[in-house]
């Protein structure tokens, strides 16, 4: 039963997509911290 | 906002391109990820959380700035052969710069801000004080450093979200684009 689980779960998360999502993470961090755009909230 | 619209642009592209050639993802190795994380995490607490960026004393955030970006000049150059990295290399350097000359503060000027926001009258903006909760200060033109690498773009009028930003800020989108666009490329091209 419990394989059975694990199996599903590795099916649905893939270690491809974690460091996908991990990788597109990184990227938004890096924006965020190298970039400096200014919005004045009008 | 602006930037991560870049990402959003880039990601699209590059899973249309993967589709419609049936190919995979292939991310690259990069060197030290953990430094933009180390680096990035300060300023998130100071520019885009409002609860503790309210506490964080102004006279402490040039300096927590310059080194957030120094870790992130660090990892740019350590990953520099990856394909944009380059692009988001320079375009951050362009920043750092004109940040450092100015005192550690992005700055914008009176005259940008108008045109950002037209139904304010000029004098509504006071020279010398910061922008929000954000990393610019309103400095006047004369005593701005590098002024053509500052915060003096401006969104265009039909574009629904207004936003000024220095071309270090379109050299690290289009360095995005590209980084994103070479993850759906053929293998034999990656090498």
């Amino acid at each position: 039963m419990f394989t059975k689980i694990m199996t599903s779960a590795q099916l649905l998360i893939r270690p491809m997509d974690v460091r996908l999502v991990f990788f597109l993470l990184m990227l938004v961090m890096f924006i965020l911290g190298a970039g400096a755009p200014s919005a004045t909230g009008h | 906002m602006i930037l991560l619209l870049a990402i959003i642009i880039g990601l699209a592209a590059t899973l249309l391109r993967a589709r419609l050639n049936h190919r995979t993802f292939k991310l690259k190795h990069l060197r030290w990820e953990w430094l933009v994380f180390v680096a990035v995490i300060p300023q998130l607490l100071v520019f885009q959380v409002p609860f503790t960026g309210r506490w964080i004393p102004e006279m402490f955030i040039p300096l927590i700035q310059i080194f957030s970006m120094l870790g992130l000049l660090v990892f740019a150059v350590a990953n520099g052969l990856t394909p944009g990295f380059w692009a988001m290399g320079l375009g951050l350097t362009a920043n750092f710069l004109v940040i450092i000359l100015n005192g550690g503060w992005m700055p914008i000027n009176q005259e940008t801000l108008s045109r950002l926001v037209p139904s304010l009258p000029l004098d509504s903006w006071v020279i010398g004080t910061r922008l929000g909760f954000g990393k610019d200060r309103i400095l006047a033109v004369s005593d701005t450093k590098l002024i053509w690498l500052s915060d003096c773009f401006v969104s265009p009028q039909w574009f629904p979200y207004k936003v000024a930003f220095s071309l270090g800020d379109v050299i690290i989108s289009i360095g995005a684009v590209l980084l994103l666009w070479s993850l759906s490329r053929k293998e034999e091209e990656k090498k």
